[in-house]
């Protein structure tokens, strides 16, 4: 089924790429570079291995506030969702979380705990933990008790129940939360790098900024870009078929 | 000692009084089938026994220890629901091996009971890949699995046309006569439990209790369509009109032997 989908997606791509490169050649100034140009600086970033080194800085850190957003914005959601009181004495600040820009959270994080790694991880987690507490809730207000009432009929084992009659019911809104989750945290993370840290793809980015460097600028943000895609592809999406293939049969 | 003895003092629902004072016990190996009014509390009663449901006032005993704090209890279990309750996400097989630990015994205890069913071609197959029928056949195959001691079976044949009923409902006597499990079977449908069990259980309106213990006087393999269950129940109308309304004057008669 998947495969069917290729053809348009790549179709898709090249276009977007062809429209850029017409739009630079008429425009034919330094403040649009062509997408030859890009890949060139792009090549070259990475032959010097600064280009690696930032991108892999970079997704260390959206893989741990990753990790850390959804493994504490799933147990909360799970609470809130089961538990009616909890979800009335949380809601007030969940509401406040989901509202609070990420701007101020970065910048407290930084004052409280200093321009450190830690600091930085946390401000991310935090903008991302309440998106997945909502969504998450959404899914655990959705379980079936039918479902669950088999599980203690027979007497499960906790963790047998959890992962084969719970979790399955969370899927489609965890995988919702996961792929949303990807995309707002690494945009988070290069804010954070670009304030307070001295590495990683947003404090490049900030440097060729002063230089006003728009073609390193691009080179940086597409490699991003396409390490995402790839994240996109090769994980997420296969994921999910997996997880939903039953739903297909 | 009876194996199983249930005493429900009171079961309410908010103000309403669902069930009171609702008495009886069985032995291991019986089958007992549980007739009522629909909405009166069958299934309430059921859940009560499988633990699903502890707030009432009353008790309910296995071998003489509450039966949720036995220590066979996870082992001596098994549930049929209304509808299968299959895990959509998980095949045939996954489903029954669910309740079982994941040992490679139990993996082939697993298929035998699915081939057992009719079931030896879809191990690998997705509960909505598979018809109605099918899908009960999978969950009566996963309530012998834990190899029960007390079976639970809440209307578990409800909606099935007639040919496919009776094929699960001989598919169940057979797998009772083998591994021998007490049985509450829950139904509203007096054929059906004059054609499966030893006992029948007659329920009043709410709030329910036990208004009649009738032993069946038919000798086994009886017919659901046959004349012999058709000409008791005639009799059973005969004798008590407004059995099946659950407004039996008559006190509980004990075992009433026709």
């Amino acid at each position: 089924m998947r495969s069917r989908h290729w053809p348009l997606r790549g179709a898709s791509l090249l276009g977007l790429i062809l429209l850029w490169a017409i739009a630079a050649l008429i425009a034919s100034t330094p403040m649009l570079p062509a997408p030859h140009q890009v890949l060139a600086s792009a090549w070259q970033h990475s032959l010097s291995g600064e280009l690696p080194y930032h991108l892999s800085t970079t997704l260390a850190r959206v893989l741990v506030s990753f990790l850390l957003a959804m493994g504490i914005g799933t147990a909360v959601g799970i609470a809130m969702g089961r538990y009616r009181q909890l979800d009335i004495a949380l809601d007030g600040a969940l509401v406040l979380g989901l509202n609070i820009p990420a701007l101020v959270t970065i910048i407290l994080c930084y004052i409280w705990f200093g321009l450190t790694e830690v600091a930085a991880v946390i401000a991310v987690s935090l903008n991302k933990i309440p998106t997945v507490v909502v969504t998450v809730r959404e899914g655990a207000r959705a379980v079936d008790p039918r479902l669950l009432a088999v599980a203690q009929a027979y007497r499960l084992p906790p963790w047998r129940k959890l992962w084969r009659v719970y979790l399955p019911q969370l899927y489609p809104y965890l995988m919702a939360a996961a792929r949303g989750g990807l995309a707002l945290i690494w945009k988070i993370v290069l804010v954070v790098e670009l304030l307070g840290r001295s590495n990683g793809v947003g404090f490049q980015l900030y440097s060729y900024y002063q230089f006003f460097d728009i073609t390193s600028i691009l080179a940086y943000t597409l490699t991003f870009a396409a390490v995402v895609l790839l994240v996109e592809a090769l994980i997420m999406r296969p994921l999910e078929n997996r997880l939903t293939r039953w739903r297909n049969a | 000692m009876p194996d199983l003895d249930v005493r429900i003092d009171e079961k309410r629902f908010g103000e309403a009084v669902i069930l009171r004072d609702l008495t009886f016990s069985a032995q291991r190996g019986e089958f007992l089938a549980l007739v009522g009014p629909s909405g009166v509390g069958k299934s309430t009663l059921l859940h009560l026994i499988a633990g699903l449901d502890t707030h009432f006032d009353g008790s309910v005993h296995w071998h003489g220890t509450p039966l949720h704090h036995h220590p066979q209890a996870p082992k001596s279990l098994g549930m049929m629901f209304q509808e299968p309750r299959l895990m959509p996400w998980l095949s045939a097989l996954d489903n029954v091996r669910l309740v079982l630990s994941g040992t490679e015994a139990e993996g082939d205890r697993a298929r035998m009971l699915l081939q057992e069913v009719g079931l030896g071609h879809a191990l690998d197959a997705w509960p909505n890949q598979l018809s109605g029928g099918m899908q009960r056949r999978v969950a009566l195959a996963r309530a012998f699995a834990v190899a029960p001691r007390l079976l639970l079976m809440d209307e578990p044949f409800v909606s099935l046309d007639m040919p496919t009923g009776n094929r699960l409902r001989e598919s169940l006597l057979e797998l009772w006569r083998r591994d021998r499990p007490l049985v509450l079977f829950v139904t509203h449908d007096l054929r059906e439990a004059l054609a499966l069990a030893d006992r029948v259980l007659f329920m009043s309106e709410p709030p329910a209790r036990i208004i009649l213990d009738y032993v069946v006087p038919l000798e086994r393999p009886r017919q659901l369509e046959g004349t012999a269950i058709a000409k008791l129940q005639e009799q059973l109308f005969a004798h008590h009109p407004d059995l099946l309304s659950g407004a039996l004057d008559a006190p509980s008669e004990s075992r009433d032997k026709p």
